[in-house]
């Protein structure tokens, strides 16, 4: 059988072509199979060139995922980093238990038992706001501004006004005490209209207006166990502060007595009470030294 | 097989995400609260309910004597004529004529205490009258005077002495150049002393029944083309805890400067 070389042909075949069309006859191919492994013919293309040209491409795109990064490898990457955060945190909060449990260890146990700080205290004479009706009720009494009255409150370091008994546990501490008297009229907060009759020897603030107040009166002493201070002894309602607004309103005295353990450190470099005035802290640092 | 592990590290990353997230939460908490642990505080509150009195509400009138239908004026067992007083806003409302100095004004000035839907506390009253002019052209605002001061306008009709007093309440400033400020107050006799008298409310009170007059000698071509105001103030103030101020003269809120002030 021939080698049919349908890229290569002859000029054999063109002959038989040529006789073939002028005698109508058809021409049929012999049998053939082709060679898909050999080129039909010399390549035009420049290898060379191609080559250089595609190696480029695969430059630029080996650049490109440099740049950009693997999807699945900047995932990996993030979940490595938030591994690293995660572990940071883990010993953050060891660190955090271990300070607390070091400083528990330094506590004085004497001291940790007597955070039993106790305190009572209540308005005194609440019959002063109320008269009674021509028949036998008994109802708020009309208050007028300037009005003065015998409303009188005490604080106790106990856990009843009226006496307490030491626990097992020891004699309760000491304690510092701060107090604050406000007026709600209409559910706002009034601060100017309540002026308490009291030691102000002993009582300190900052005036209600002056923007360093924080409404507080602080005590210049220690209430020991089982000892009372009176905080005031009557109310006047200041009349440069109520309007005709003002007139007819329900209102409600309020008086917050707040108390810690008696420790001079505390109020002075520990940072509680940060808001008393300077008078009362220097007052107290005398009275400790 | 690559789209496994794919989904895999997906997951990984949300369960270290809750992780991160959960350890951040707790260690905010745990130095908020060892924050606001550090002292040991106690605290106690009690509380007293109270009621306000009423404030004062005074109310500006002008009046007219009532008459029966035939025209004749009602009296009342004193023999005065019976008043109806009707609550304004606005005195010599509508009154826009052009007027000279000498021109006299009728006026019928009263008050009245609280109202049926707004009733007053007790109060002492006092009253005064002054004028303000405006120049038309500019809009200028250029002086207020006091009419008891006895410049700009002059009272031809008196309010009654028997009812008011008149009293300089800047009597005892301490400044060198103080400027009177003068106000008829509401004033009755008892034994012959003299004391502010308390007006309770739905009380109504008569003022100034007469006129007014535009002093000739005090109205200059500086008031001409000007637009006069004549304001009719009145003020009540509480009884409780405020000194009667005639009585107690230099003492009270009322006062500029209180008897004993230094400043």
């Amino acid at each position: 059988m021939a080698d049919y070389d349908p890229y290569h042909n002859n000029g054999n075949n063109n002959v038989n072509n040529s006789n073939n069309n002028g005698s109508n006859n058809q021409y049929r191919p012999p049998d053939r199979s082709i060679n898909v492994t050999q080129p039909r013919r010399e390549s035009s293309i420049d290898a060379s060139r191609v080559s250089a040209y595609t190696m480029r491409e695969q430059q630029a795109l080996e650049r490109l995922k440099k740049t950009v990064g693997n999807p699945n490898q900047r995932e990996n990457r993030m979940s490595h980093l938030k591994t690293i955060i995660a572990i940071i945190l883990i010993l953050l909060l060891l660190a955090l238990a271990v300070v607390f449990i070091f400083l528990i260890g330094k506590a004085d146990p004497n001291r940790i038992l007597q955070y039993d700080i106790r305190i009572s205290m209540q308005i005194e004479n609440k019959s002063a706001l109320s008269v009674l009706t021509s028949d036998g009720r008994e109802q708020l009494r009309e208050i007028n501004p300037g009005d003065t009255v015998p409303l009188r409150a005490s604080i106790r370091n106990a856990n009843e006004f009226y006496g307490d008994e030491n626990t097992d546990d020891g004699t309760p501490p000491p304690i510092f005490v701060r107090f604050k008297l406000v007026l709600v009229l209409d559910y706002e907060e009034r601060y100017d209209v309540l002026i308490p009759a009291m030691n102000e020897t002993l009582w300190y603030s900052y005036p209600y207006d002056d923007p360093r107040s924080d409404h507080y009166y602080y005590y210049a002493g220690t209430v020991y166990f089982q000892q009372s201070e009176e905080l005031f002894s009557a109310i006047t309602f200041d009349g440069e502060s109520l309007f005709c607004e003002d007139g007819g309103k329900y209102g409600q005295i309020q008086v917050m007595v707040e108390s810690i353990e008696a420790n001079i450190n505390s109020i002075m470099s520990e940072g509680i009470w940060q808001s008393a005035p300077n008078e009362w802290r220097n007052v107290m640092y005398n009275l400790e030294y | 097989m690559q789209k496994k592990s794919s989904i895999e590290l997906k997951k990984k990353i949300q369960v270290q995400n809750m992780i991160i997230m959960a350890l951040a939460i707790i260690i905010v908490v745990l130095m908020a609260i060892s924050g606001t642990a550090a002292w040991y505080i106690r605290t106690k509150s009690d509380s007293a309910d109270i009621i306000l009195s009423n404030p004062v509400n005074i109310y500006i009138t002008e009046f007219e004597e009532m008459t029966d239908g035939s025209g004749h004026q009602i009296l009342d067992s004193n023999g005065n004529p019976v008043l109806n007083h009707v609550t304004t806003e606005d005195i010599l409302e509508g009154y826009n004529s052009r007027i000279y100095p000498g021109d006299n004004i009728k006026l019928k000035l009263g008050m009245q205490l609280g109202s049926r839907q707004e009733p007053s506390s007790p109060a002492y009253v006092r009253v005064k009258l002054s004028i303000a002019w405006t120049k038309i052209s500019t809009g200028e605002q250029l002086q207020l005077s006091d009419l008891a001061q006895d410049n700009m306008i002059t009272y031809k009709d008196k309010p009654n002495e028997e009812n008011w007093k008149l009293l300089d309440f800047n009597k005892y400033s301490t400044e060198e150049d103080a400027t009177p400020d003068y106000w008829y107050v509401y004033k009755t006799i008892t034994n012959g002393q003299e004391t502010a008298r308390i007006a309770r409310s739905l009380e109504q009170i008569e003022f100034l029944n007469g006129f007014i007059n535009l002093n000739k000698q005090e109205i200059t071509n500086a008031q001409a083309n000007c637009k006069l105001t004549i304001n009719y103030i009145v003020e009540a103030i509480q009884v409780p805890n405020v000194p009667d101020p005639i009585a107690e003269e230099g003492k009270g809120p009322w006062w500029h400067y209180a008897l004993g002030d230094t400043d």
